[in-house]
């Protein structure tokens, strides 16, 4: 048996090529997606944008409250020292300087630029790139709005929002403008009902942790789930370089030594167990060191990692032996590889290791814990945040029931002699 | 009408082969022996142009063909050491496969699938698939695909390696009737002995990437012919009696094991009465007694101080 | 070349399911996925007050109000478990004013669910006060529907239409994952080259009069054929099977599609130019390849990566052209014209990686 183990490590290790990219590839992405959505996804997103809004004012902004107090009276019938009060009052609400304020408000400077631009220079530079989205405030859009807001009609104009495309900044920055009319929206509505100086209890908010838990970053995510997923391409790898054995005749040789099949796998077992702890604690170290990912952590922490690793690593290996026997009995090495490739990708989504699993529909969430990678997923989440045994126990449990499983069914897919392709 | 000049290869420094030079006449057979490693399959993948010589020439018809290799492509079957064909094809498929390379087309690519597959006797089988095959005929369609475009010029490198005799004995007949009905030329790698010896008018002996012996079957046993071996069954053994053979002159090597004498000695010395006469001596009988000619085999015992498959 | 392709197909149409498999299974991914996004994210909340039952009531009701999420009541238990197991992300304790998240997490998506629920409680606070101080009950109808029809009101358009452009997640996704299988069968593919060089039968064509263009030509015009085959079936089961608008100019579609494939087989061109052998080439690939959509941001709003050397990186893969071009074309009626820069640059790539990795491969066989 030690003579398999060691072939099949020695195997690995004269191939230093594929070595080096199983130790180096899950590192190197989690530095690139670290990469990729540090700061744009987490709480302070916004201090990483860098936005440029374009706005055209077409509005005549000067003769603004006499035309208001005009079109109250032709159009409202509103006598004319009714209309001089409600010009008075709407003047403090007047949408345009407000909007203003609030676009240059010292919130919104540091990652939202405002050019005031002519349309033609604004469409322009939007094609050109250089300008994410266009407000345009339409002639007469103070008059009709606050017209509106004193008559209690529908609006005849509205701001418009023009992007060449719908992008992420372009998005953020409607949202941020539609925000900003809400509330004003809102301001109205007070004023209307005539409430203004009603006092606001503002809800407090705030988290409440779960537990003592040490909170779960997005890094730690990309971590545990780049060193699960490059451990299941480790088990497709494995599996492939008996092909090699099989090109190279040296399969026929080993079964007519008539060895235990038993042995032959576990040959491939073993390596695939060493090689896949090194890589998933290659992952964890390293990620560590470069991206400072588990700082602080105790002694009791890295070792419950380890195990944690250990019987993935173990759950790993017999899917990898379970790989060898499909391979030792498909004719093709590209179909099987296909099978295994398709597999992977599947264990890969479904576990969560490409994507959050929340993003998937239930059903497909719940399947995930069935899969050695998820099942590792949720251990190394639980340990993460709560270092308590007892959290990772089903999760270990489910690990060791996918080893022993994938044990017994490679045993009985392994081809029997003068079986193989 | 093939000829190398003083071929050698180097791989990083390391010489695979040195100044190799062989020739083939039109319609010859000719053997290529020696052990493994010894640089046949370099040699051979020089001559057929896949691997570029570091230094000496290659003359097809007495120009040198190293910087034009499509001229010797042309003539030029070669059967692999490995199997060059697709498994997941049929023998049919394959054929047609390596006839379509050939430019070979309609009725034309037809009549030399059918030609090639009857030759290495397959033509039964030509619908299956290569990889229900037995090893044996893994190497007949190995060869056939080497046959298609009808090669003036075929090297075969190890075409035997790792089949059963029947088998054997199958390849090497299609070898011959190559050789002697269709007139091809050929040039045969092996570490059998036995099979060269069958198969071939001529043979040059490489060992450690030199060709170390050239010639026919005859001249090259000649190179054993200033020695003859006798062998010698006695009644009994004694050591004396040994120590005592050996002080004859022109008794050059004596083994002795259990009650058999091999005697290596110069070529026409009177051996026969010398034996008898000290075999009286030490009272011991003389069971049986022959004089054996030198083989290949010895020849290149002789030459390496090594046999062929060590 | 002709004799290669024939060889090629000979052999895979007696695995004619090799590659159903991987056109079932890019249109499963889109299924999946694209399901998934659209489908609300689902939060839940609890009460622990005395009249818990009213209070959850009143806040689910509030809550649901936007359809980004989907807030349901559980028990305080459930979701405390379910938060601390990674089940969910977050959970909301609502009080009669005020709320907690419960959260283990840093995860962006319970800052999105922090921002709608502060807005939401932010508002009712507003309107409780305004109801405190009126001392009348009717005054939320009226605040709502006031703000139905509100006097500032704002559209989004398109530069020079009146309707924004239709960006649509789940098509871009479909064309995502039917690129990302079409990349994995095209390397399956492209790797018959190494394939074929450890049986032998490579020497065989270079000993052949075939020139060594026809030989790359009939490896490469295969995987291509085949390839391209996979994306039309996709296309077409997804256009006309399950009637996704997959975009009206198909044949741009396809062409971008021809395109990005060719590109796509040279740069696995060249890693095969630095394997020996088949099964390395499988280490390497697969690992490779679920990179390529993530870094290009095909999985992600177009604009979404701005990391300058995350956006380098990119482009140095023909995806990320093939997914702005598939983008202008099918959400915003790019022309032929409009995306033409995009074409060139896969093709550039092409040539490039095709020119280093046959260089490769030549290297290594002499």
């Amino acid at each position: 048996m030690g003579s398999f183990i060691k072939k099949d490590l020695l195997l690995f290790w004269r191939d230093r090529k594929e070595l080096i990219t199983v130790l180096v590839l899950p590192i190197l992405l989690v530095v690139v997606l670290n990469f990729a959505f540090a700061g744009l996804l987490s709480d302070n997103a916004n201090e990483n944008l860098d936005l440029q809004l374009a706005v055209v004012n077409q509005d005549n902004e000067l003769e603004t409250l006499a035309r208001l107090k005009e079109k109250l009276m032709e159009e409202g019938s509103v006598s004319n020292s009714e209309a001089e009060k409600m010009v008075e009052q709407a003047s403090q609400l007047s949408p345009i300087p407000l909007l203003f304020n609030y676009l240059e408000s010292d919130e919104l400077k540091s990652w939202v630029t405002v050019h005031e631009l002519e349309e033609g220079e604004a469409v322009k530079k939007v094609e050109d790139g250089e300008i994410d989205g266009i407000l345009t405030i339409p002639s007469g859009f103070t008059v009709d709005s606050l017209y509106a807001a004193l008559a209690g009609e529908v609006p005849a104009t509205s701001l418009k929002f023009k992007m060449e495309r719908e992008t992420n900044n372009n998005s953020i920055l409607f949202d941020m403008i539609h925000g900003f009319t809400d509330h004003l929206n809102f301001q109205f509505v007070v004023q209307e009902i005539g409430a203004s100086d009603a006092e606001v209890f503002l809800p407090e908010g705030g988290f409440e942790k779960v537990g003592t838990g040490e909170s779960f970053t997005l890094s730690q995510y990309f971590t545990i789930a780049m060193g699960a997923l490059f451990a299941l391409f480790l088990a497709s790898t494995v599996a492939t370089k008996t092909g090699l054995e099989i090109r190279q005749k040296v399969f026929y040789r080993i079964q007519l030594t008539n060895s235990n099949p038993i042995l032959f796998l576990i040959g491939k077992m073993v390596s695939t167990f060493c090689l896949a702890w090194l890589q998933i604690m290659f992952v964890f170290v390293f990620s560590h060191f470069i991206l400072d990912v588990f700082s602080d952590r105790t002694t009791s922490f890295w070792l419950g990692v380890i195990g944690i690793v250990t019987i993935l690593s173990l759950a790993i290996a017999a899917l990898a032996a379970v790989f060898t026997s499909i391979s030792l009995r498909i004719t093709n090495i590209d179909a099987a590889n296909g099978i295994f490739m398709l597999v992977i990708l599947f264990f890969g989504v479904v576990g969560g290791n490409f994507v959050p699993i929340y993003i998937l529909p239930s059903w497909l969430q719940k399947i995930g814990e069935w899969t050695p990678n998820g099942s590792s997923l949720v251990a190394l989440t639980n340990w993460i945040q709560y270092e308590e045994l007892s959290s990772i126990v089903t999760p270990s449990l489910f690990l060791i029931g996918f080893f022993l499983l994938f044990t017994v069914v490679s045993v009985a897919i392994y081809p029997k002699r003068g079986k193989t392709s | 009408m093939l000829e190398t000049i003083n071929l050698s290869k180097s791989f990083k420094g390391k010489k695979a082969v040195q100044d190799v030079n062989l020739y083939l006449d039109s319609g010859e057979s000719v053997g290529l022996l020696g052990p493994n490693g010894a640089g046949k399959s370099t040699t051979i993948s020089m001559i057929s142009s896949l691997v570029k010589p570091t230094t000496g020439e290659i003359k097809l018809n007495g120009v040198n063909i190293i910087q034009k290799p499509e001229q010797m492509r042309k003539v030029l079957g070669v059967v692999p050491q490995e199997l060059a064909i697709y498994e997941d094809l049929s023998a049919y498929e394959n054929l047609k496969f390596f006839g379509f390379i050939y430019n070979l087309k309609g009725k034309e690519l037809e009549k030399s699938i059918q030609q090639a597959l009857e030759i290495v006797g397959l033509t039964d089988r030509q619908k299956d698939l290569v990889r229900t095959f037995s090893g044996g005929m893994k190497r007949r369609v190995n060869i056939a695909a080497a046959l298609l475009h009808r090669p003036e010029i075929l090297i075969l490198d190890e075409p035997t390696v790792g089949i059963d005799p029947q088998s054997r004995n199958h390849i090497l007949e299609t070898v011959r009737m190559l050789n002697e009905l269709n007139g091809t030329t050929i040039l045969y790698t092996s570490h059998y002995m036995e099979e060269v010896e069958q198969l071939c008018d001529r043979l040059y002996v490489m060992d450690h990437g030199e060709i170390i012996a050239a010639g026919t079957k005859g001249e090259l046993l000649s190179i054993l012919s200033t020695e003859d071996t006798i062998k010698v069954e006695l009644s009994k053994m004694d050591e004396m009696f040994i120590e005592q053979v050996k002080t004859i002159e022109g008794v050059r090597k004596v083994e002795a094991s259990q009650v058999n004498l091999k005697i290596i000695a110069k070529k026409g010395i009177n051996l026969v009465s010398e034996l008898v006469h000290l075999a009286d001596q030490y009272h011991i009988q003389m069971v049986n007694f022959h004089t054996e000619s030198p083989s290949l085999e010895d020849v290149f015992l002789h030459l390496t101080g090594r046999t062929l498959r060590d | 070349m002709k004799s290669v392709i024939w060889a090629q197909f000979a052999k895979d149409k007696r695995n004619p399911l090799f590659l159903l498999l991987f056109i079932a299974a890019s249109i499963l991914a889109t299924l999946l996925f694209a399901g998934g996004i659209q489908a609300p994210t689902t939060v839940a909340i609890f009460s622990e007050e005395a009249n818990a039952q009213e209070i959850e009531a009143k806040w689910q009701k509030l809550l649901n109000a936007n359809d980004t999420f989907q807030f349901e009541i559980v028990s305080p238990e459930k979701a405390r478990e379910d938060v601390r197991n990674g089940k969910i992300d977050v959970a909301v304790k609502v009080m009669e004013m005020d709320y907690r998240l419960i959260a283990a997490s840093e995860l962006p998506s319970v800052s999105f669910v922090q921002q709608h629920v502060e807005k939401v409680f932010q508002r009712e606070a507003q309107i409780r006060a305004i109801i405190d101080a009126n001392g009348n009950e009717h005054v939320r109808s009226e605040i709502t529907s006031y703000l139905e029809n509100p006097p500032i009101q704002i559209e989004a358009q398109g530069l020079d239409s009146e309707e924004v452009p239709n960006y649509n997640m789940s098509i871009q996704l479909l064309y995502a994952f039917t690129f990302l299988i079409a990349m994995f069968i095209l390397g399956l593919k492209v790797n018959h080259v190494t394939h074929d060089k450890v049986a032998g039968i490579w020497n065989r064509m270079i000993l052949s009069p075939m020139r060594k263009t026809g030989m790359y030509c009939g490896y490469i015009c295969y995987s291509f054929l085949i390839t391209l085959f996979q994306v039309i079936v996709v296309l077409l089961i997804f256009k006309y099977v399950m009637n996704y608008e997959v975009g009206d100019q198909l044949w741009l579609v396809i062409l971008i599609a021809a395109f990005f494939i060719f590109s796509m087989i040279s740069v696995a061109m060249l890693i095969t130019g630095f394997v020996k052998t088949p099964e390395q080439f499988y280490a390497i690939y697969p690992s490779v390849i679920p990179l390529i959509p993530l870094i290009s941001g095909a999985y992600m709003m177009p604009g979404t990566i701005t990391n300058p050397v995350l956006l380098f990186v990119a482009d140095i893969f023909p995806l990320s052209h093939a997914m702005e071009a598939i983008v202008s074309v099918v959400f915003f009626h790019a022309g032929l014209s409009d995306v033409i820069m995009s074409l060139f640059m896969m093709l550039l790539i092409g040539v490039v990686a095709m020119g280093l990795g046959i260089n490769l491969i030549e290297r290594r066989s002499s």
